[in-house]
């Protein structure tokens, strides 16, 4: 008998033949043979090229746009501004992943009337080709009127601040609403049990403030759009995009039509992390469409998505834990404000959620505070919001530590939320994994191994992460062969179309290899929510069980009729189809003689379950420091995940890593860095930075908290916290002691303060050293130049033709 | 009006001739003229690596060489990298190490690591990190393109050894 | 049960709900899970509620 749920399957204890195992991914030989198709690959019949215009400003009302010249371009065919964008009212949506303002998405992508960030589009021109479509966009006349921009939280929550939203008020539960303008759209309080007297309680307090930087997703492929408007008003679009649903409903708010007048075709995703969920082409390219008649498509370049997509906010925050002689806190305190960026809606809220959340506190406050300013609008990164919460949760906890003289994960053990802890903003948890995640790392040979050598330093901390349920669907047909093919809506970023076809196999009892996943578009199957916040292997795998039980009873009811018996004496046990004297058909057999004798079978399933567990982590770092430089160098990392069953294991592991390599990057060099004109550049970590992480123990620890713990429950959020925060107190063993600004490369005030002749020397960075083509590269016999580091071409042309900056041969000069 | 130039090419071992203007790289001639798709752009200012092809055997990124200057060239890109017979090794171990996530950057790495195989056919992982050092891969990290790598390479070497 | 904590809390309603759904950016928790069916998600006496901000992920 199949078990009614997947938790009920889980606590039969039955072994798993699929789940587990570490099948190919189906959609591999594509995307190894360059086959797959990602947004930019779509090519259709007279398709245009688009192109942007975007603010060289980061604060300044438009005062004209004069398309005049470039509509008079040949091979120009249609130009778009913020006038051609339906009027829409200030309206809220709720679009399964937390409220959108209409009004605010319309204006973000294309202005009206005001830029609010450097990069901010204004108008877009479709052409014959790309060439022609970025010559038309510099022949497009911008007039502005310079406003002072607000680039922090700091200056931008003064009271004499430049004001950015003319009609923004703070909206806030606790007080009543203001008339003020304001740059702070929220604010958020949660309370527990009283603050103050749990203060009065401590032996120690520790109260610290940090700032952390703007980080980008740095997903490899731009965000692209194709769209067509159709004679008949249907449009197509063609993107990539963590949420087709998402992206049709968003555009249709924002164009004021009918969300069924629109069919998004998600193609193969190239990283997302949370910043492919908002939408910024798909309705310029449909206005653009609808002008020209044409199919248009807009790429952006790199310098385009850093530049106008929604990076995390930088944050500046503190914190404030006190506790008895005996390590256990008695209260806790946080204060955080988090840019929103050019429109409010920044992570503000699970920040406030999670920066507590992996400990046990009777007393505590959380304010939190949305604020906008003159950058990109902030976008979801993995562990939205949670990141920079706990990096400053685990330095405070850190330093209480030291000086309460307590090891810092029996701290944590004493500490730890577990099963009944009530959060400070409110729910009570259920069986979660906390405290076995820090046991994990106690046990592990790398906390047990001792660190030796000067100039070097252990970091330990703890995060926490929600997983979403929300909506998904799915179909799945049997075919005669005895395979089938599986229907589903959640685009892949990471190879979850494989761990949804795992669950639907390993309900049917055949093999991963023997169920066909695709992935489609809006039209062709149910609504289904975004591929993010950690849900698409429990939301969808859940649909796709669901399948699996419907195509089960369809089976059963078959075989009752075709041996001319009830369906209660037939039974479906894994993977055959067995019934009274002993009569059996296997799955393949009976979808053969299924075919020939009734209705296909087809099974359909959703799921709208909200119950995933939370995510913990613990992790512990080893790194040296370069006294002189600030380099910084990992030499070991541990990190102990709890990640309930794990479908596939091994893209567990690469989610693991993959947070890590991103959580280091953050810790250690990734950020904006903006001057007074609100440029900014930021930088990934590589593959010989990556070396310091190979060479540590980076194995994740898949035991589940608990054997309750539903398979679907794979918890894919391997980012967060724990890995800026291990990077930072990883420093209290090093002189100049803990660090509070993210990232730590660029700011070394204990170094500086040492050595101020040092203040301007970077740690060369191997994006430098690839540019800095003088230093690294040699000129090889036929003049040609290459970088010695990674072998590649870095100019092109003889040198004695070659002009500074581009490498045009002398004949291609000449000919203009 | 600048005038497009006729360019021969030797593409994954077939003879190529196409038109293209000056300041068309390679890049954009293989995915928008020969449809091409298989090379990604990821940054078009050589960052990222994605857009890596081999021009006379060389890892190249083709968003910083020029079309025009590839004449009576031969290159070859991810679509000629497996055959009628399957795929290449390198391929198949990126797959079995589950070395790709999202997959936008894998062409660019198999290529890359291609050249690497058949320079060093039994690299250090030290020397594969540095030679894969001009591809960036954001979704995981890296290490599972290590193992594929060096196992792809430790499949090779006795075939070699066996050949000599 | 929101018309129960209106006449205990005047204008808290209209703090949380919005016609007959909940506000846009908050979500609602009954008993430790987050309610799929918003306003219409069955109650009993002694259910545990929380309305929280909604939340997004990456």
């Amino acid at each position: 008998m199949t078990p009614a749920s997947p938790e009920a399957a889980a606590s039969e204890n039955r072994p798993y033949k699929v789940i587990g195992t570490r099948p190919i991914r189906h959609d591999g030989v594509d995307k190894v043979t360059g086959r797959a198709k990602y947004g930019s690959d779509i090519r259709l019949t007279g398709m245009l090229a688009g192109a942007i215009v975007r603010s060289r400003h980061a604060h300044a009302r438009i005062v004209s746009i004069d398309t005049s010249r470039a509509a008079a371009l040949p091979g120009v065919h249609a130009i778009v501004t913020g006038t051609d964008m339906p009027d829409v009212s200030s309206r809220v949506a709720e679009l399964g992943e937390g409220a959108v303002n209409i009004q605010h998405l319309s204006c973000n992508i294309l202005a009206q009337g005001k830029a609010h960030y450097k990069g901010h589009p204004l108008a877009a021109v479709a052409a014959d080709d790309i060439h022609i479509a970025r010559q038309a966009a510099a022949l497009i006349d911008v007039q502005y009127e310079v406003l002072p921009p607000v680039l922090n939280v700091t200056d931008a929550m003064r009271d004499d601040a430049p004001i950015i939203l003319d009609d923004l008020r703070t909206a806030s539960l606790a007080e009543d609403p203001s008339d003020r303008p304001t740059n702070i759209a929220k604010h958020l309080r949660f309370e527990k049990g009283d603050v103050e007297q749990g203060f009065s309680q401590a032996q120690v307090i520790v109260e610290r403030e940090f700032h952390t930087a703007t980080v980008h997703q740095g997903y490899i492929e731009p965000h692209t759009a194709t769209a067509l408007w159709n004679a008949d008003g249907q449009i197509t679009v063609w993107t990539s995009t963590q949420g087709s649903f998402l992206a049709r409903q968003q555009t249709a708010d924002v164009l004021h039509l009918p969300v069924s007048q629109i069919k998004v075709i998600p193609m193969e995703i190239g990283g997302g992390f949370g910043g492919k969920v908002p939408i910024y082409l798909p309705p310029v390219a449909a206005l653009l469409s609808k002008k020209s008649g044409r199919p248009v498509k807009i790429d952006m370049n790199r310098t385009n998505v850093f530049e106008s997509t929604g990076p995390t906010p930088a944050s500046r925050i503190r914190v404030k834990i006190g506790a008895d002689e005996h390590g256990r806190i008695t209260a806790a305190e946080a204060w955080l404000a988090y840019e929103a960026g050019g429109y409010p809606g920044s992570p503000i809220a699970p920040g406030c959620m999670c920066v507590f959340a992996c400990y046990d506190i009777p007393n505590g406050r959380i304010d939190g505070y949305d604020v906008v300013v003159n950058k990109p609008r902030t976008n979801a990164y993995r562990a939205p919001g949670a990141t920079n919460a706990a990096f400053a949760t685990e330095t405070v906890i850190d330093e209480l530590c030291e000086k309460l003289g307590i090891d810092p994960l029996e701290f944590r053990l004493n500490n730890a939320a577990q099963e009944g802890t009530r959060r400070i903003d409110g729910p009570v948890y259920a069986r979660i994994g906390m405290k076995e995640t820090v046991q994990a790392i106690q046990e592990s040979d790398h906390w047990n191994t001792p660190l030796e050598g000067p100039n070097r330093g252990r970091g330990v901390a703890s995060g926490f992460w929600f997983n979403a349920g929300l909506k998904s669907s799915v179909t799945a047909t049997v075919n005669a062969d005895g395979r089938v093919a599986l229907v589903e809506g959640s685009t892949d970023i990471g190879g979850s179309r494989t761990g949804i076809a795992m669950q639907l196999a390993e309900t049917l009892g055949i093999a991963a290899e023997d169920v066909i996943p695709t992935v489609v578009d809006t039209d062709s199957i149910g609504y289904t929510d975004v591929t993010g916040g950690s849900r698409v292997t429990y939301a969808t795998g859940w649909a796709a069980y669901e399948a699996a039980r419907d195509i089960q009873r369809q089976m059963v009811e078959r075989a009752a009729f075709l041996w001319g018996t009830d369906a209660e004496q037939v039974r479906f046990e894994e993977g055959r189809i067995c019934g009274p004297d002993d009569k059996c058909f296997t799955f393949q057999e009976l979808s053969a003689q299924a075919a020939e004798t009734g209705a296909p079978i087809i099974g359909r399933g959703s799921s709208d379950h909200n119950q995933p567990g939370g995510a913990f982590a613990t992790h512990v770092v080893d790194v040296e420091v370069d006294p002189e430089t600030g380099k910084t160098t990992i030499l070991r990392y541990t990190a102990a995940q709890d990640v309930g069953t794990a479908i596939h294991p091994a893209y567990v592991e690469g989610q693991v890593q993959g947070g890590v390599a991103q959580g280091i990057g953050w810790a250690l060099n990734e950020e904006y860095v903006y001057d007074e004109s609100s440029n900014a550049k930021s930088r990934v970590p590589r593959l010989p930075d990556a070396d310091q992480l190979r060479s540590a123990d980076d194995r994740s620890d898949p035991r589940g908290s608990s054997e309750s713990r539903s398979p679907v429950r794979c918890s894919r959020r391997r980012r967060g916290p724990h890995r800026a925060s291990a990077g930072c107190n990883r420093r209290r063993d090093l002189p100049g002691g803990r660090h509070p600004h993210e990232p730590f490369a660029d700011v070394s005030p204990a170094v500086d303060a040492r050595n101020p002749e040092l203040t301007q020397l970077n740690q060369p960075r191997l994006k430098d050293q690839h540019d800095a083509a003088s230093l690294h590269s040699r000129i090889d016999a036929t003049g040609h130049r290459w970088c010695r580091l990674c072998h590649r071409y870095r100019q092109h042309g003889p040198r004695s033709d070659r002009r500074a900056g581009t490498a045009v041969s002398r004949s291609c000069r000449s000919a203009g | 009006m600048t005038c497009k130039r006729i360019v021969r090419i030797t593409i994954n071992g077939r003879l190529e001739e196409f038109l293209c203007k000056p300041r068309q790289t390679l890049l954009e001639i293989l995915r928008d003229t020969l449809n091409l798709t298989g090379t990604k752009e990821g940054c078009s200012n050589g960052n990222c690596g994605a857009c890596t092809v081999l021009l006379n055997g060389r890892a190249v990124d083709s968003c910083l060489v020029l079309a025009v200057e590839t004449d009576g060239a031969e290159i070859e890109t991810i679509e000629g990298v497996a055959s009628a017979d399957g795929l290449d090794r390198l391929q198949s171990a990126f797959l079995e190490n589950a070395a790709l996530q999202c997959g936008i950057c894998t062409p660019g790495f198999i290529m890359a690591a291609k050249t690497l195989l058949e320079e060093n056919p039994d690299p250090t992982e030290e020397e594969v990190r540095f030679h894969l050092a001009g591809n960036l891969y954001r979704c995981t990290g890296y290490d599972k393109i290590i193992r594929a790598v060096l196992d792809a390479a430790a499949d090779r070497t006795p075939r070699q050894e066996t050949e000599e | 049960m929101i018309a129960a904590l209106e006449r205990q809390y005047p204008d808290l309603a209209g703090r949380l709900v919005e016609g007959s759904s909940l506000k846009p950016g908050l979500s609602v928790t009954v008993d430790g899970h987050v309610a799929a069916r918003g306003l219409f998600e069955t109650v009993h006496s002694d259910s545990e509620i929380h309305f929280l901000p909604a939340i997004g992920g990456g």
